[in-house]
C-alpha cells in the first residue's frame, strides 16, 4: 500500500473535483448512502423511537422526520458541492464567511466526539455480552467494558491512521454484514416473534398523549436525518449529475434508513429493552446473536473511523493544524473521545434520544440558513475562487471573515429551539404540539434570516449577493 | 472563458497551501468557472417532486395523527 500523506490528501482532497474525475451516477451513489443508512445507527435510533411510540408510529414517523430533513438539508451542500466540485465545509464559507466556518467545523467536531463515544459503548457492550455469554456468565464488569471502549478507539486511531485505503477495505467487509444482520432480524421477526405480536407491542417509556408521543418520533427523525450533513458534500462533489447527488439521498437516507430504523424499533417494541446488545441475544438466542453481535461490533470500528476520518481531515485544513503530524492530529482527537468515555460519557448512550434532539438544535438553523443563502439569496451561485482565498480580499470575508448576522442568528435560534423543547431533559413546551421544535425554530430561522442578509448585507455590497442592480446587468 | 493566469494572480499567496496545490487549485477553479460549473441545476420538475413527496411523505402521515390522535398536549 502506498505511504499515505494526510498532508498532501487533506490539501489536495479539499481541491474542487473537475468533471473528468466524478465517479458516481444515481446508481453508485444511492447505494452508498444505502450502505450509510443501514449502519448500527439505525438501531439505535428504532430504539429511540420506540420509547415513545409503536410500530406504525415509528415508521411513519421516520418516514415524516427524514423526507422533510433529507429533502430540505441537503439543497445547499448537494446541489453546490455537485456543481462546483467542493466539499461541504468549503462551502460553508459562503454562508458564514472565511473564518466563520471554523464555528461549524468546531460543532460539528462536537457532534463527532458524541458519535464516536456512542459507537464505542455499542462496541463495547457487543463485545462484553459476547464475553459474558462464552464465559456463561450474566454479565461482565464495568471495568472491562471501559477497556473495551478503549480498545475500540485504538482500532479507530490506527484504521484512521492508516487512511482511506483501509477504511474502504473496512467498509466494503461490513456493508454486507449489515444487510446479513438486517435479513435476520426481519426472517427472526417474521417467522420467530410474527409481526402481530410486533403490531401489538407497547412503547418503553411513553408520554400520556399519543400526539406527543408521534411529534417527539417526527423530532428525533428529524435530528436523525439532519445528522447526515456532514457526510453530504464529499459524496456529492463525485457525482456526475445534480440528480444523482441530490435523489441517491431519498433512496438511502430516507427509504432504506426508514426500513432499517423500523426493523430496529420492531425488535425493540417485541423484547422491551431499548439496548441493541441486549434484545439482540434475546431475540436471536445465544448462537446468531453472538454472530450478529461480532459484525456489529466490527461495524462500529469501520463507523467509527469513517466519521473520524472525515472530521480529522476537515481539522487538518485548518491552519493551526496544517503544520501537524496527521498522527498527532487522529491521535489527538481520539483521547480526547478516550477521556471521556473513561469519565463516563458512555450515558450518552443510555440516552441517546437526547443526542438527536440536539442534534436538531444545531443543524435546524444551519439548513435554514444555508438553504435559504443558496437557493434563495444566491440564487445557486457561488464564486469559487473566493471560498479558497483565505484572505480580507475574498468576497466572502463580510465582517473580520465572520457573516455575523448567520452567527448571530444561527446561535438565537438554537436557543429559541428550547422554546418548544428541551433535548436535555426531554421536556416538551405547549408550543412544541402545534408546531414540532424544528420546525418551529427553522421556518422562523430561515424567515429572519432571509430578511436580515437583504436588510444588512446585500444592501451593504457584502458576501457578493446578487442585487437587482447586477442581475439587470 | 475564464483563464489559470487570472485566477492564480487573484489567489496567489491567498489559499493556506503549498505552492504545487495551490497551482492545481487555480487550474480547477479556472475549468469550473469557465463552464459555469459542472453540473446543471435541478430542473424545474424535480422540484415539483420534491413538493409533491414532502406533502406525502411529511404532511400527510403528520395529519393523519393529528386527526387520529387529536392535538393535545
Amino acid at each position: 500500500m502506498a505511504k499515505f500523506n494526510a498532508n498532501q490528501e487533506a490539501q489536495f482532497g479539499l481541491l474542487p473535483i473537475t468533471k473528468g474525475e466524478r465517479v458516481y451516477n444515481l446508481w453508485d451513489n444511492s447505494c452508498i448512502n444505502i450502505g450509510l443508512s443501514i449502519a448500527t445507527w439505525a438501531f439505535l435510533i428504532g430504539a429511540s423511537l420506540a420509547l415513545f411510540v409503536g410500530f406504525w408510529p415509528a415508521v411513519w414517523g421516520t418516514l415524516a422526520g427524514n423526507m422533510l430533513t433529507v429533502l430540505v438539508m441537503t439543497m445547499m451542500p448537494c446541489l453546490s458541492s455537485a456543481k462546483y466540485g467542493v466539499d461541504g465545509y468549503s462551502g460553508a464559507v459562503s454562508f458564514m464567511g472565511v473564518r466563520g466556518k471554523n464555528f461549524i467545523l468546531v460543532c460539528v467536531a462536537v457532534f463527532i466526539i458524541m458519535w464516536d463515544i456512542v459507537l464505542s459503548t455499542l462496541f463495547a457492550r457487543s463485545v462484553s455480552n459476547v464475553a459474558a455469554a462464552a464465559a456463561g456468565k450474566e454479565a461482565m464488569p464495568h471495568s472491562f467494558q471501559v477497556c473495551m471502549m478503549l480498545v475500540c478507539m485504538i482500532a479507530t486511531f490506527l484504521v484512521v491512521w492508516k487512511g482511506p485505503l483501509v477504511i474502504k477495505k473496512f467498509n466494503n467487509l461490513v456493508a454486507p454484514l449489515m444487510i446479513i444482520v438486517m435479513v435476520m432480524l426481519g426472517l427472526i421477526l417474521t417467522f420467530k416473534i410474527g409481526w402481530g405480536t410486533v403490531l401489538e407491542a407497547k412503547p418503553l417509556m411513553p408520554y400520556e398523549s399519543d400526539w406527543v408521543n408521534f411529534l417527539i418520533a417526527v423530532e428525533l427523525s428529524f435530528g436523525a436525518g439532519l445528522s447526515w450533513w456532514p457526510e453530504m458534500g464529499g459524496l456529492s462533489r463525485l457525482c456526475k449529475t445534480s440528480r444523482a447527488a441530490y435523489w441517491a439521498n431519498l433512496v438511502g437516507l430516507v427509504l432504506a434508513a426508514t426500513v432499517a430504523t423500523a426493523i430496529g424499533a420492531a425488535a425493540c417494541l417485541t423484547i422491551g429493552s431499548e439496548d441493541p446488545t441486549v434484545w439482540m441475544l434475546e431475540l436471536a438466542g445465544v448462537g446468531l446473536g453472538v454472530l450478529a453481535l461480532i459484525f456489529i461490533a466490527v461495524a462500529n470500528v469501520t463507523s467509527c473511523a469513517t466519521i473520524t476520518y472525515t472530521m480529522c481531515l476537515g481539522l487538518k485544513g485548518l491552519k493551526i493544524f496544517q503544520k501537524r503530524n496527521w498522527g498527532a492530529v487522529v491521535g489527538g482527537f481520539c483521547i480526547i473521545v478516550a477521556i471521556c468515555l473513561v469519565c463516563g460519557a458512555d450515558w450518552i448512550y443510555d440516552h441517546f434520544y437526547i443526542m438527536l434532539g440536539i442534534t436538531c438544535m444545531f443543524y435546524v438553523p444551519m439548513t435554514a440558513i444555508s438553504a435559504v443563502d443558496y437557493m434563495i439569496l444566491r440564487k445557486q451561485q457561488l464564486s469559487l475562487r473566493d471560498l479558497f482565498n483565505k484572505t480580507d480580499t475574498s468576497k466572502y470575508w463580510f465582517w473580520g471573515g465572520v457573516n455575523w448576522v448567520a452567527l448571530i442568528i444561527f446561535i438565537a435560534d438554537a436557543l429559541f429551539y428550547l422554546v418548544f423543547f428541551d433535548p436535555a431533559n426531554l421536556i416538551y413546551r405547549p408550543l412544541f404540539v402545534y408546531f414540532t421544535g424544528s420546525l418551529g425554530a427553522g421556518i422562523p430561522c430561515a424567515i429572519v434570516y432571509y430578511l436580515a442578509m437583504k436588510l444588512v448585507v446585500v444592501k451593504t455590497g457584502k458576501g457578493d449577493y446578487p442585487t437587482l442592480a447586477n442581475v439587470q446587468h | 472563458m475564464v483563464q489559470f493566469e487570472e485566477v492564480y494572480e487573484e489567489l496567489k499567496g491567498r489559499t493556506d497551501t503549498d505552492p504545487d496545490i495551490e497551482e492545481e487549485l487555480c487550474r480547477r477553479v479556472a475549468e469550473i468557472e469557465s463552464e459555469g460549473g459542472v453540473t446543471e441545476p435541478l430542473p424545474k420538475v424535480d422540484w415539483i417532486l420534491v413538493a409533491i413527496l414532502i406533502v406525502l411523505g411529511t404532511i400527510v402521515p403528520i395529519v393523519y395523527y393529528a386527526v387520529k390522535y387529536g392535538i393535545s398536549g
